[in-house]
């Protein structure tokens, strides 16, 4: 019973030390106060902005735009990849464009952004949207191309015709649903980055608005809070995705996955 | 004759690939033109595409591009190298030392979850505007990536192997085992987390010298923007975009030389 | 008194994906003698390999012991060499690094090293390939790599895993030649190893062997011990003999209903 309990709370152990080692640090004064605020003033800050509702606000604003712009990018993402995985011609025609947008990163569009849509709302949700196409995009495209050839064969052999539908719909779609799955991943993490990107710069509220009003206003704490709130909301944000999955696709463990 | 027939009916086809490919691009490039020209956008928003060539030239002769490029490499470069200078030798410490991997886990996989931009206030407020700011959240970009890689590489070594070289008369835990076969076998996996971190790093790059940098080429995209320069804005992206293409293709070459043992790598 | 001596063996594991626990080996004796070729053949999943890790020193037992030579065996030994069934050659090693590993290992210098590894290299017909890289040999030119790799350490025991299992019937033939004769070779030279061949072909088996025993399905334990009444050395001729069939017969009747009866088991 011992050794299960000690298992279980192993792996505070590391955090804690280091919690305390800041409270220790801080209260010593190795540091400037302002450089380093203990643990305590960041623990107090939450409470702060807990309590006058600050902080619901700003985490509801971030997070319905990055479900948003998350699942908007989806919706354009798997159908088109589904597409441009099975017709070979329209992934060509493309291709070109596809790569330059790909090679240029998030953060790099938004200028561009600003000068065509200004920066409000919808600005935050495209750069979300861009965020999070491309990583599922390519897996996408990558799971059609790399269906397992001696399903589609064994599909044939027991009658299937070869490039229909129905060959699509129950031989490659199933196949490729693991890369599918890794591409969102991927995606979200991107679309958590671009949301934090986009707020910093509009700082039009929501968490990366906190975060560069943290740091105009020198608030360590209010900085350090907000990225440890990031650091939660991304593994919440990461649980739901892996909940979505297997209820989805519990089968997919048969299949190997790159 | 009908060696020519073969050669012209392979050269079509290859052309007429290469073509498919070259018409949208071309389409967006015209109509961008026209739209410009017709002035259905203001100069403000769309500059005309001949502009962004003339930005380039004019900067490429009095030598203000090279300047941004060469800082904006230089600071990726040397971020890069310390993110991933620290991240190998942990992560294959980690993977190694079963204790260490067992208390650090969780509190790796709560800390990648942070964005490598969300590092960027914390960073000017250390380090105020400047290089060191750059190197710092470069530097935490790519950092995470190859960590887990490195550690991953470690941990999933074919026990198989392992044996072997139990067999052979090597002792388990020792630096010998560690030399002759945990390390050649995990460096497919840190090399891969090498390439992701050099996207996650040419990213940092550009977000860092937004917002916390007084030239290079992300300084140039966000500067240019407020200074009205919509056409050095697109340059710069371009140019963004091209360099991440080319350190990205570099790094592939390099990590095919280094797993030519490896057969079939697919991309 | 018996070369290898395997007394009241008893080998349990658990599984890692859903912590059943598995007896793998129930009670296993056998005595091997010093210089003999011994097959072991049993139903699939039976414990063959885990029994053969025993005695290599790579697995504990939980019970009973593996001595060899009145001394009990403690961990791995270069001296007992162990074929696994899938080669596990460096991919990232050439050939000749492979073969050099045990060698290195030990702290041979380099070129000392390259005349040793050289000899085997010759031994096992892979002149020509020495800088060749794993992925770039067929199976059973791993399969040979991996031999040589062990015998440049002349071990005193063989232990083969199921070595020819995923070699194509025909390679499988040659190599099983070519395994006599580099046992004989060895012999001649003054290197006489003790061989323990797994394997779930009978054919094989009676081929290869002096002595074969059978063992039951998991929990497992040696059912039987066969004595191999042909004539060294064994070519295509000894298939022909009555004698082979009759053996084989009979080792099949005692294998059959453990064979059965394991198709069930997971």
């Amino acid at each position: 019973m011992g050794k299960f309990v000690f298992k279980l709370l192993r792996p505070l152990i590391l955090p804690i030390v280091i919690l305390l080692i800041w409270q220790l640090v801080y209260i010593n004064e190795v540091f400037l106060e302002a450089l380093f605020p203990g643990p305590k003033a960041v623990w107090l800050k939450f409470w702060e902005m807990t309590l006058n509702g600050e902080l619901f606000i700003h985490v509801g604003v971030s997070l319905r735009r990055v479900l948003l712009g998350f699942l908007l990018a989806m919706a354009l993402a798997i159908p088109f990849g589904l597409i441009l995985g099975w017709y070979k011609k329209a992934e060509h025609f493309c291709e070109v464009v596809i790569h330059v947008g790909r090679t240029i990163p998030i953060m790099a569009w938004i200028p561009l952004t600003i000068m065509w849509f200004g920066m409000g709302e919808i600005s935050s949700i495209l750069i979300i949207m861009l965020g999070a196409f491309f990583p599922t995009f390519f897996n996408t495209i990558a799971g059609v191309r790399e269906v397992n050839k001696n399903h589609i064969d064994a599909a044939l052999n027991l009658g299937v015709k070869p490039n229909s539908w129905m060959l699509f719909k129950e031989v490659v779609l199933p196949s490729s649903v693991p890369l599918i799955v890794t591409g969102q991943n991927i995606s979200l993490g991107y679309a958590l980055s671009a949301i934090v990107a986009a707020e910093l710069i509009f700082k039009n509220e929501g968490i990366g608005y906190l975060l560069m009003d943290g740091r105009i206003q020198y608030s360590f704490e209010t900085v350090i809070l907000m990225m440890v709130i990031l650091c939660f909301l991304g593994l919440f944000l990461n649980l739901g995705i892996k909940i979505l999955e297997n209820t989805l696709s519990p089968w997919r463990y048969g299949l190997k996955i790159q | 004759m009908g060696a020519f027939f073969t050669w012209y009916y392979k050269f079509m086809q290859k052309s007429s690939q290469i073509l498919l490919r070259l018409v949208l691009p071309a389409l967006i490039l015209i109509i961008w033109y026209v739209l410009n020209r017709n002035e259905v956008y203001p100069e403000i928003m769309l500059p005309a595409p001949q502009d962004v060539f003339f930005a380039l030239w004019e900067l490429s002769i009095n030598g203000d591009i090279f300047y941004h490029i060469w800082n904006s490499f230089q600071r990726f470069l040397i971020g890069y190298v310390i993110g991933v200078g620290l991240a190998v030798p942990t992560g294959l410490a980690i993977g190694w030392f079963r204790a260490l991997d067992k208390y650090t886990e969780v509190t790796i996989t709560f800390l990648r979850q942070l964005p490598g931009i969300a590092w960027i206030p914390l960073a000017l407020l250390w380090f105020g505007i400047g290089n060191t700011s750059s190197y710092f959240i470069v530097g935490m970009n790519a950092f995470f990536s190859p960590l887990i890689n490195s550690i991953a590489g470690v941990k999933d070594v074919d026990k198989n192997l392992v044996d072997a070289a139990r067999n052979l008369g090597v002792k388990q835990n020792s630096w010998f085992m560690f030399k002759e076969v945990i390390f050649p076998s995990a460096v497919p996996h840190i090399m891969t987390g090498m390439r992701i971190a050099l996207t996650y790093a040419w990213g940092g790059i550009v977000a860092a010298e937004m917002l916390a940098a007084s030239n290079g080429l992300g300084w140039m995209i966000e500067a240019n923007r407020r200074f009205h320069f919509p056409e050095r804005v697109v340059l710069a992206m371009v140019l963004i975009g091209l360099c991440g293409f080319l350190i990205d293709d570099l790094l592939r070459r390099i990590e095919k030389y280094l797993n030519r043992w490896r057969a079939g790598i697919s991309e | 008194m018996a070369y290898i001596k395997v007394e009241g063996v008893e080998k349990t594991f658990t599984k890692p994906k859903s912590k059943e626990v598995v007896k793998a080996l129930d009670g296993v004796d056998a005595e091997i003698e010093s210089g003999e070729f011994v097959s072991i053949v049993g139903p699939s999943g039976c414990g063959k390999s885990t029994l053969l890790r025993v005695i290599a020193g790579l697995d504990n037992v939980n019970q009973g012991s593996v001595t060899i030579e009145s001394k009990e065996v403690d961990g791995p030994d270069p001296d007992r060499g162990l074929l696994f069934q899938d080669y596990a050659l460096f991919p990232w090693k050439t050939v000749e690094e492979n073969i050099e590993f045990g060698l290195k290992v030990r702290g041979v210098k380099k070129n000392d090293r390259i005349s040793i590894s050289e000899e085997f290299i010759e031994l096992v017909n892979l002149k020509g390939f020495e800088k060749k890289y794993p992925h770039e040999l067929s199976g059973g030119m791993k399969q040979r790599c991996a031999l040589a790799r062990l015998l440049a350490n002349n071990p005193k025991i063989l232990l083969m895993d199921e070595p020819l299992a995923a070699i194509d019937a025909q390679t499988r033939k040659i190599l099983q030649e070519e395994v006599l004769e580099i046992w004989d070779k060895e012999k001649k030279a003054g290197r006489e190893k003790t061989v323990i061949w797994v394997t779930h072909s009978i054919e094989e088996a009676v081929f290869l062997s002096d002595r074969v025993l059978v063992m039951s399905r998991r929990p497992a334990t040696i059912k039987e011990s066969v004595e191999i009444d042909l004539k060294r050395p064994r070519t295509d001729e000894t298939e022909s003999d009555p004698v082979f069939a009759k053996l084989c017969a009979q080792l099949w009747s005692s294998m059959k209903e453990e064979a059965a009866s394991a198709i069930l088991d997971t």
